[in-house]
């Protein structure tokens, strides 16, 4: 190798250096910003909702706990685990378009066929929504399922069981666990996931789930004053 | 950095010319071209192949329109070696490649006209540079001082004429659309550029020492930028999608605040700059703005459409929204301004507004822009007649422009007001 003049080294040494300080900074700070800003735009989506129906008050930040947990129990890619998480925080952008008097003034128990059409359609009015925007329609999917039992609705032109993205029915699982945890108490929401485990919920998540919860590092569960009344 | 407009082709203005032109300069340097030896050939056809693949891996800039390549440096070389036409070629046979495969991904139908467009676009930068590096052989007197800079120039006039043929077509097409976040990232853009530059020079410094084989190498500070560029666009990406969610989100609570939420931002944002303020500060206002209801997604749409007065409790909950809104964007750092701003847009220079009940010289002046332009917005309504409020006929501008010189010191701010009248009778006229 031929010796390099001082201006070549010099070229040579700050050019390594400069890429050495750059790599650093794309790999380790940005990718750190890159998701920490993403997490803070998710927080102040949910809280939206939140705010407008206050039955859902906390409902989110638990709900992406313990998906997370799930996920990582039956071992999702770290990019699986990033969308469940994302259509965890988005899952009910689409309550915007539920009446405000529907869920805060009259009870579930109360509510007319139609009603309970207005609310279930969430699902797939927060997944219209995502699909406009460009770095979020790729969890459009799991957000339109979230819901969908794991037997088939009675339609029979949906997708059903093993159909339905895997992070869906995680989420469908979680989502009906943290209602019912809240209105009934952790043992009843877990004999409940029993119950409809097979009709509702996919066996094996339920199963898998109920291990994350009673296990030593699992996620204790709340006691919450607050009581509501779960829709359906 | 190599940036291209892509949208500006929807038009094609003189776009045939351009190409017309630069076939015909890259055909002079073609021309002019002299005998090469083996090892230049060698050499040449290593930096274009590094040049056309650098071509390859494009960075799209798409809510600006731009793609960015990054085959400079080898460009640079070429020059260097004493073929500025090769390097002419090289880029736009790289252009030409790189337009064709991605045409297949991005199943575009004006992506013939977009390469022609890039062709014609590197082609005349291209050219441009070369005129220039012939007249810096001509004028620099001294040897080492023209080995040294002639690069230099070569690569600096490439860049400046580039991205100046861009932006003047592309100005021509998006006239107010302008997104200025140029000053947070100039540093970072700075940054950017000199590595780009070292890089260049390194391509010098190897090919000068023979040491070719370390050229491919160069493609690691290269794809790092372009991954550095990737992620900072995607910061921005984040900050405009989640003004854009929650205004959907607001849309689907409150079907009418469509057109009425595009013509206050466009308005407050020019008011702003009309005040003085800087084009940063305007864009914020800008998104403000948008998002100044965004509270009214916890509020009952029944009693906002209700026609008629509102009762005492009802309008207590009406004014929940101010705070409530601030309450949704407190929750992301980067809408910590904007959420105080948005809070305090009800409040009112006589200290009678809700939630601070705020004294005039209290409230932020982005609040007063964002109440007077909302104000004016409310009482004349827009052109459609489904998005007029329920509860009001519209005025006419004249009308509204008048019912806010009446109200302002008490409701709004006289300078604001001012600054806001001649906005509109500007853009009416």
């Amino acid at each position: 190798m031929t010796i390099l003049s001082p201006y070549a080294a010099s070229v040579v040494i700050l050019l390594t250096l400069g890429t050495a300080a750059l790599v650093f900074y794309v790999r380790i700070v940005l990718p750190r910003q890159v998701i920490e800003r993403f997490q803070n735009s998710m927080a102040g989506l949910g809280t939206a909702v939140e705010l407008r129906f206050p039955s859902h008050h906390g409902l989110t930040v638990r709900v992406v706990r313990l998906s997370a947990a799930l996920g990582e129990a039956v071992g999702l890619s770290p990019r699986q685990l990033r969308d469940l998480e994302t259509a965890a925080q988005l899952r009910d952008i689409g309550l915007c378009a539920v009446p405000y008097r529907l869920l805060n003034a009259n009870a579930p128990s109360e509510w007319t066929e139609a009603d309970h059409a207005t609310y279930w359609r969430h699902p797939e009015v927060s997944a219209a929504m995502l699909e406009m925007i460009p770095s979020l329609c790729h969890v459009a999917g799991i957000v339109r399922a979230h819901h969908a039992p794991f037997e088939g609705a009675e339609s029979g032109l949906s997708t059903r069981g093993e159909e339905i993205p895997i992070e869906a029915r995680i989420l469908c699982i979680i989502t009906e666990y943290v209602w019912l945890e809240r209105s009934m108490g952790h043992l009843l929401a877990v004999d409940k996931l029993r119950e409809l485990s097979g009709t509702r919920f996919d066996p094996r998540l339920v199963q898998d789930f109920i291990e994350v919860l009673t296990s030593p590092h699992g996620v204790e569960p709340v006691s919450s004053a607050v009581t509501v009344a779960q829709p359906r | 950095m190599r940036a291209r407009k892509q949208r500006l082709l929807k038009s094609g203005i003189g776009v045939r010319w351009i190409v017309l032109g630069a076939i015909g300069l890259t055909v002079w340097a073609m021309a002019a071209s002299g005998p090469v030896s083996t090892e230049h050939r060698i050499l040449i056809g290593i930096l274009a192949t590094l040049a056309i693949l650098a071509e390859f891996i494009p960075i799209d800039l798409p809510r600006r329109g731009f793609r960015i390549t990054l085959s400079l440096p080898f460009l640079v070389g070429m020059v260097h070696i004493g073929s500025s036409h090769w390097a002419l070629a090289a880029s736009g046979v790289g252009a030409l490649l790189a337009g064709m495969a991605l045409i297949r991904t991005d199943q575009n139908r004006i992506a013939w006209r977009r390469i022609l467009l890039h062709l014609a676009l590197a082609a005349g930068a291209g050219s441009v540079a070369t005129l220039a590096l012939a007249g810096c052989r001509a004028v620099l007197p001294v040897e080492w001082l023209r080995s040294h800079f002639e690069e230099v120039v070569f690569a600096s006039v490439f860049v400046l004429s580039h991205v100046g043929l861009v932006l003047s077509l592309g100005r021509q097409h998006e006239v107010g659309q302008r997104e200025d976040s140029t000053p947070r990232s100039l540093i970072g853009v700075v940054g950017l550029l000199a590595l780009y530059s070292l890089t260049s020079l390194g391509v010098l410094v190897l090919i000068d020492h023979g040491i070719w084989w370390a050229l491919p190498l160069l493609f690691v500070p290269l794809l790092t930028i372009r991954q550095a560029v990737h992620l900072n666009n995607q910061l921005e990406e984040t900050y405009t999608e989640s003004v854009i969610t929650l205004t959907l989100m607001l849309q689907r609570t409150h079907p009418y605040s469509h057109g009425h939420l595009g013509r206050v931002a466009r308005l407050a944002e020019r008011t702003a700059l009309r005040l003085g303020l800087s084009t940063q500060r305007a864009a914020q206002i800008r998104h403000a703005a948008l998002l100044h209801d965004i509270g009214k997604i916890a509020i009952d749409e029944e009693i906002l459409d209700k026609p008629g007065k509102l009762t005492e409790s009802e309008m207590d909950h009406v004014r929940l929204h101010p705070e409530l809104g601030a309450q949704i964007l407190r929750q992301n750092p980067e809408f910590a301004g904007l959420a105080e701003w948005i809070r305090h847009h009800h409040e009112r220079p006589d200290g009678t507004g809700y939630p601070g009940r705020l004294r005039d010289v209290e409230i932020p002046l982005e609040s007063k822009i964002i109440a007077v332009t909302d104000a004016f917005d409310a009482m004349v309504g827009g052109a459609l007649p489904h998005e007029r409020r329920t509860y009001r006929e519209p005025m006419s501008q004249e009308e509204g422009l008048r019912e806010l010189k009446r109200c302002a010191g008490t409701q709004f701010d006289p300078r604001v007001v001012e600054a806001f009248t001649a906005t509109v009778l500007e853009a009416g006229a």
